[in-house]
């Protein structure tokens, strides 16, 4: 219950937050020249001509790799940005003091505040995955060679594997934000994993659009929620989040 | 008498550096009880650990009945802290309604409970505005309307008019009366300042390096550190007082003698004998209306316990 009012008011100020209006500007105008480009791409690759069953694979592998690499940029930042931002604020101020010094418990806060900031961008990659693939079939494959492309384990992966993987992640960058007294260290661990992990993730070679890069995503996302739930049962104490707050 | 809290043998270290000394004390529901003590004395560590915040490396904490550490233990205990800890970026109402969810005040009640503080405190005009334009004095009256959201029947409050302006600490002890004798709430307040402890608490605490030096009823306190202290008011002349008072001067067990108008001030040593001071008195033809222990101000008891004075 504790942990819903805490989601309920971090929700909603991401929401209510301008800067999220300027992130969705930035993600839409930078995917807008993408599709434009790999349009042109994609319309030669079709009028070079060719049986279907060697295009389409191809064309779901273009269409697989924007959408993941727009997934992983826009699960990952938003909740850095908007988490990491109000939490070092919060802190300094000894707003999140106050806080546990009502009954909320920090697990309440820790969990309230990463599924605060980790659902709207959860709710904006659904949209935008289904509306990228929904674009590059209608607006250019459709027209021109009258089939669809629907990459479904790509959309596994982007629409649900990758949010966890994420959600593990921002429990993860959270939990180190509140107990360290900087929380920059916070933000360098997350760099680290995430360009970390989609280099080993692109350069092992496992087609984007299979069901093994699915699963992939989702062994990474259980080592991730596992060392998150491991770290919060025994690093996550009140007196760690006081003692790291500093005005 | 019900105890609101109690700590028993209670000690902390953070580092290397002991910060609680085996202290214990109890605070009796109804009471508005002072903790005094200086910079770095161990209050603000004391009040972490009654709110749960930090763990006690030994002793006994209870809060209401209950123990410290339980997250429960809070439901109906209200609190300002050093810093207030306030949003500001919501308004003053937003503030309140947020904690209101947090204890779990329902929807129904929660708008007319935060009316009915905003107003209390004098910020109905303001609850709208966002708190980043509030004064230090505002925020501290809008800390308290939060400690009262949820209708406790505790209220922990760490400095709450450090930094104010005076009239803004008059406004905000007048809440914290009201708060006590019109409202029933039994508070603990932490303070430096002894002239608004003095006015406002019935029993105190007094630490010091991590220990408790004093502790009890004011008035209590007040007397026995005063003791040695005997005030005779008279009616006589004031010639024949002084000339009287330089005869008593030569008595042993008087450590020091003086006269304001009609009235006489002896501090004596353990040794000393009141009557034979009256007698004498009397003798010299000094009519008596009154004999009296004196007593401490707040400010002697602080500065023997601390500072060791008058030792």
């Amino acid at each position: 219950m504790k942990t819903l009012v805490v989601f309920r008011k971090e929700f909603s100020d991401v929401l209510k937050s301008k800067t999220l209006l300027l992130f969705i500007v930035i993600i839409l105008a930078s995917l807008t020249p993408a599709i434009i480009g790999m349009r042109t791409g994609m319309l030669n690759l079709i009028e070079q001509g060719g049986p279907w069953e060697e295009i389409g694979p191809v064309l779901e592998y273009q269409i697989g790799f924007v959408v993941w690499l727009n997934s992983l940029l826009l699960l990952v930042l938003l909740p850095t940005i908007f988490g990491l931002n109000s939490l070092v604020q919060e802190k300094a101020k000894r707003v999140t003091e106050s806080l546990l010094a009502t009954p909320l418990g920090v697990k309440s806060l820790w969990w309230g505040k990463s599924m605060g900031v980790f659902l709207p961008g959860f709710i904006f990659n659904i949209i935008i995955v289904l509306l990228s693939v929904a674009v590059f079939n209608l607006a250019i494959i459709q027209p021109a060679t009258g089939h669809m492309v629907l990459p479904w384990a790509n959309l596994v992966t982007c629409l649900v594997v990758l949010p966890l993987m994420v959600l593990s992640l921002v429990l993860l960058l959270m939990l180190i934000a509140l107990i360290t007294t900087s929380p920059q260290i916070a933000m360098m661990i997350v760099i680290f994993l995430v360009v970390g992990s989609s280099q080993i993730l692109l350069r092992i070679g496992i087609n984007i659009t299979s069901w093994d890069f699915a699963l992939l995503h989702l062994g990474i996302a259980l080592l991730l929620g596992l060392i998150a739930a491991f770290l919060g049962r025994i690093c996550l104490t009140k007196e760690r989040v006081v003692l790291s707050c500093k005005a | 008498m019900e105890q609101a809290i109690t700590l028993e043998r209670v000690n902390k270290a953070l580092g290397k550096r002991k910060i609680l000394n085996d202290i214990s004390f109890a605070v009796m529901k109804g009471d508005i009880f002072g903790y005094l003590g200086p910079n770095g004395a161990g209050k603000t560590t004391t009040i972490r650990i009654i709110l749960g915040l930090l763990r006690p490396d030994s002793g006994k904490v209870q809060i209401l009945g209950r123990n410290a550490s339980e997250d429960e233990s809070r439901q109906k205990v209200g609190f300002v802290l050093e810093i207030d800890g306030l949003y500001d970026n919501l308004s003053g109402f937003d503030n309140l309604d947020y904690y209101a969810q947090l204890y779990g005040v329902p929807r129904s009640e929660a708008r007319n409970r935060i009316e009915e503080l905003l107003k209390r405190v004098g910020l109905w005009d303001r609850e709208g505005d966002k708190v980043a334009g509030y004064s230090k004095g505002m925020r501290q009256k809008l800390a308290l309307a939060r400690a009262m959201v949820h209708d406790p029947d505790l209220l922990i409050l760490d400095e709450p008019t450090a930094g104010v302006d005076p009239s803004g600490q008059i406004e905000v002890r007048e809440i914290i009366l009201d708060m006590a004798h019109n409202l029933g709430k039994t508070i603990f307040l932490s303070s430096h300042n002894l002239d608004e402890v003095q006015r406002i608490c019935n029993r105190i605490a007094l630490i010091d390096k991590g220990e408790i030096k004093l502790y009890g009823e004011l008035e209590k306190l007040r007397r026995e550190v005063g003791r040695r202290e005997v005030v005779v008011e008279t009616v006589a002349s004031p010639q024949l007082l002084d000339s009287v008072l330089a005869e008593l001067k030569a008595l042993p067990y008087i450590e020091d003698c003086h006269r304001e108008n009609h009235t006489l001030y002896f501090a004596l040593d353990s040794d000393a004998d009141t009557s034979e001071i009256v007698s004498r008195l009397l003798a010299g033809g000094v009519k008596v209306e009154e004999v009296r222990k004196g007593e401490a101000t707040l400010e002697e008891i602080y500065a023997r316990a601390v500072k060791g004075e008058g030792q």
